[in-house]
């Protein structure tokens, strides 16, 4: 690319279109933003739950089958999941809450019954080490990037080759297409 | 001798002759080269060849054992039996372990033949060194075999019948997923093996990469096929009315795919901009470490899981090797790093540069994420003794926005230039695609009035828009330059840059699965039924009308079918038959027979789960946009093939200025 535009990246010069590009990307934030907070946040699929067997089946579905690996106590085909189910259900008839249903199988299985780990004790761990980890190496990469940026303005235009344009752009595409997509960038896009 | 002599026996006997030849390669091809011996080294090239000739041979004496049903074979004993189809016979071969281990072995020893003979001239100064790291493999899963899990192993008397493979392992999807799996893992061997080759002759530029280019795209093909087919027998075996569970067996397979993504584009910018070198490298240890990993917990039953049929005792040897590969890889890696420098530097933050470093971030942090939940639960019972399942909550919540951050950056990543990105570029490039952004948001935010499905549906068509913007400038150029009809201009654009059409190919894919994915994953409907024959229910909107439960026998099989008319809005629709399967042999595992009755918009997945005095019982699932995922795994598979295939003009030719202006047909001439 040549020296001008390079320049003009300084200063943001906004047209008409720049300016209804900004327009929907702020309507289009502002949607996100306010179903964020009707949803309140959390990423439930399940709507409020009506019947007993979509009752049911949301409890049975945080519970995982102890004798068939990987698979949840909602739809998996073995005998005591048919039978766990049966209890969740008469549990639910005589009144008992979601949370006193799910407390009786982990007092009889243990922890290992949840699907999802509680957040507590060593198991909060598990939810620790890949948001700390991945914070970690954000952070790693950012740092790692301003200074190679840093190091690159400061010995800018005494790098011998490696400005040259002429890797520039797409040097996968058969240089002529490239020059009238370029053409085209400007002519008809612009 | 001739009374025990037989072709399994010749098998046994090549795999214990196979070692030693593994091992002189090993030590002949490095020494040759510091000796500057020319003949060592087509010595150890020849002792590779015969590894993979006796490999061949142990290979089709296993075979052979499982055509003729040679139960005095234990392994062929415990994976087939008399009323086992031809083809499960065939696929038997790598239904258990000891199997696997040779099926491993014998690929390795074939890719590496293939990669040795077609790279010798090209790159002989590597020869030796890729010969030794490919041989140290191969000796580690032929020791195994010798040692700890023996193919051939015989019984002191021969049984009348075998026991038989899992009856979840008869299907077509399992017939092929192991194999493609397998195949995965250990063609990243070859990458690996040219990467270490590198770093231990000092030959550092970036050659190497070339010639594996191709080598890698095997692997990550293969493995994205092993991964979608293992994903399709799951929908239509287990019947949770899911294909992909996050079990433990699934991630291991999952973590080497994301790590050779990292690296298939990591390379690009070591290849274009050499940058990022020991970076590079780095991340071909890591996808080459993971692939062992991934066959040391599919094949050791560390972690049991609804694939860990095969179980044994190999887990510590597996350990070491890993440990011991891991460590001798950064060993080399550090010895070499002060030649390993960088000779360009980043210019800006909104750079492809940048996009690329983004891209490597986020598939590494979901391989850490992952095999975090993976290990977890062994780290928490050696540490506390606490049993704890690590379920799909998790991954839904910690892998998935990384999945979707990943998706954005697919769109952004392309449209962003080599070095810096100018404002007048990006008003340009990201206008149409944030338009479908902003669209997509509004009217689906109007209709489904969900937060995440809404986000990430808007994300995914924001991606699939920039993918149709490349394509349709570069068709629009070809147009007008060389008045091509818009077809034939499609063709040529991608015939004449496989490489990156074909892995914008790949992205289109990956965004039919993402749908596919969304779609199914927060609004499917499911419900349990109880049906009188005569009676109905309805699903969505179907309504199931169950009319009775049929039986038939077969040789090898019982089939009970429940016969069920569908209604689809009211109007009759289809008849279904979800049913049990029993195999002979395997009366208390009976597998289901899904009827799966597939649309674009919607998939009814209905399972029998049950009979009682006349009632059936089933699960129904409303899966929406199941379709698209197969559909978008053709897609992934095509553009793989394209860019893996050989450009027809190798070698660069150079065009004179005077013919730039003439129409591409008549450069043929």
């Amino acid at each position: 690319m040549s020296r001008s535009s390079r320049l003009s990246s300084s200063h943001i010069n906004l047209s008409w279109g720049g300016l209804g590009l900004l327009a929907g990307l702020i309507l289009g934030v502002a949607v996100m933003a306010f179903l964020l907070v009707r949803s309140g946040g959390s990423p439930s699929t399940t709507g409020p739950a009506s019947s007993l067997d979509q009752r049911m089946i949301r409890i049975a579905d945080q519970l995982q089958c102890p004798i068939c690996e990987g698979q949840s106590v909602a739809f998996s085909n073995s005998q005591l999941a048919a039978e766990m189910r049966r209890t969740i259900e008469e549990k639910l008839q005589a009144g008992e809450s979601e949370e006193a249903i799910i407390q009786y199988f982990v007092d009889r299985y243990g922890i290992v019954i949840l699907r999802e780990p509680p957040r507590q004790g060593l198991t909060a761990w598990l939810w620790l080490t890949p948001v700390a980890g991945i914070g970690l190496a954000i952070l790693l990469l950012i740092w790692r990037l301003r200074r190679m940026a840093m190091v690159s303005a400061a010995s800018d235009g005494e790098e011998p080759g490696g400005a040259s344009p002429a890797l520039d752009p797409e040097d996968f595409l058969d240089p002529e297409v490239e020059k009238l997509v370029s053409q085209y960038d400007k002519d008809l896009l612009a | 001798m001739p009374a025990t002599f037989d072709l399994v026996n010749l098998g046994a006997g090549a795999l214990r002759l196979a070692p030693i030849f593994a091992l002189y390669a090993m030590v002949v091809g490095p020494l040759g080269d510091r000796l500057r011996r020319p003949a060592w080294i087509l010595s150890a090239r020849n002792a590779l060849y015969a590894v993979c000739g006796l490999l061949l041979l142990a290979s089709g004496a296993l075979l052979y054992a499982f055509i003729t049903k040679d139960y005095s074979v234990f392994y062929v004993f415990q994976n087939t039996r008399e009323s086992q189809s031809l083809l499960y016979t065939w696929t038997a071969f790598w239904g258990g372990n000891a199997g696997s281990l040779l099926f491993w072995a014998t690929g390795l020893s074939i890719f590496a033949s293939i990669a040795v003979t077609t790279n010798w001239r090209s790159q002989y100064r590597l020869m030796p060194y890729v010969i030794a790291v490919l041989m140290a493999i191969a000796l580690f899963f032929l020791l195994l075999m010798v040692f700890v899990s023996d193919p051939f192993q015989r019984l002191d008397f021969v049984p009348p019948d075998g026991r038989g493979l899992n009856p979840l392992l008869q299907d077509p999807g399992m017939a092929i997923h192991p194999p493609l799996l397998l195949s995965g893992y250990m063609s990243m061997s070859i990458p690996y093996a040219f990467a270490m080759a590198a770093l231990l002759s000092g030959r550092l530029d970036a050659s190497w990469i070339r010639a594996t280019r191709r080598w890698t795209l095997t692997a990550w093909g293969v493995l994205s096929l092993g991964l979608l087919f293992g994903a399709w027998w799951a929908y239509r075996v287990l019947g949770w009315g899911g294909y992909w569970g996050w079990d433990p067996v699934e991630n291991v397979a999952l973590i080497p795919w994301l790590a050779a993504s990292a690296y298939i584009h990591s390379v690009i910018i070591t290849e274009k901009r050499q940058m990022l070198k020991v970076w590079t490298i780095l991340l071909v240890i890591l996808a080459f470490v993971l692939s062992i990993f991934g066959t040391f917990i599919v094949r050791s039953g560390v972690i049991t899981s609804v694939h860990s049929f095969a179980q044994s005792a190999i887990g510590p040897w597996f350990f070491g090797f890993l440990g011991l590969s891991l460590i001798l890889s950064l060993i080399a890696l550090v010895y070499r790093l002060p030649q390993l420098g960088s000779r360009r530097r980043l210019d800006s933050m909104f750079s492809r540069e940048s996009g690329f470093l983004f891209n490597n971030l986020l598939f590494l942090s979901l391989v850490f994420a992952t095999i975090v939940g993976v290990l977890f639960p062994m780290i928490s019972e050696l540490v506390s003794g606490v049993q704890i399942t690590v379920g799909p909550p998790f991954y839904n919540r910690v892998d998935g926005p990384l999945l979707l951050a990943l998706m954005a950056l697919m769109g952004v990543g392309p449209l962003l230039p080599w070095r810096r990105l100018t404002w007048g570029q990006f008003q340009r490039r990201f206008r149409w695609p944030l338009a479908v952004l902003v669209t997509t948001w509004l009217i689906l935010g109007v209709i489904l009035r969900d937060f995440w499905p809404v986000l990430a549906f808007g994300v995914t068509a924001f991606t699939g828009a920039t993918i149709i913007q490349e394509f349709a400038q570069g068709i629009r150029a070809r147009r007008t330059l060389a008045k091509e009809p818009w077809w034939l201009a499609a063709l040529r654009l991608v015939g004449r840059a496989r490489g990156r059409y074909g892995g914008y190919l790949v992205h289109a894919g990956i965004v039919f699965i993402a749908f596919g994915i969304i779609g199914s994953q927060f609004f499917n409907q499911e419900r349990g039924l109880n049906l009188a024959p005569g009676q109905s229910a309805d699903v969505g909107r179907y309504t199931l009308v169950y009319r009775e439960l049929t039986q038939s026998q077969s040789s090898h099989e019982t089939v009970i079918s429940a016969q069920v008319d569908v209604l689809r809005d009211g109007e009759p629709w289809r008849s279904i038959q979800p049913g049990k399967r029993i195999l002979v042999g395997f009366e208390q595992q009976p597998v289901s027979n899904i009827a799966i009755e597939s649309t674009l918009a919607e998939d009814l997945y209905v399972v029998l789960t049950g009979w009682e005095e006349g009632a059936a019982s089933f699960f129904v699932f409303v899966n929406p946009m199941v379709l698209w995922i197969w559909l978008g795994g053709l897609v992934l598979i095509l553009g793989g093939l394209i860019a893996w295939w050989p450009e027809r003009h190798p070698q660069a030719v150079t065009v004179p200025a005077d013919a730039q202006t003439l129409p591409r047909g008549g450069a043929r001439v």
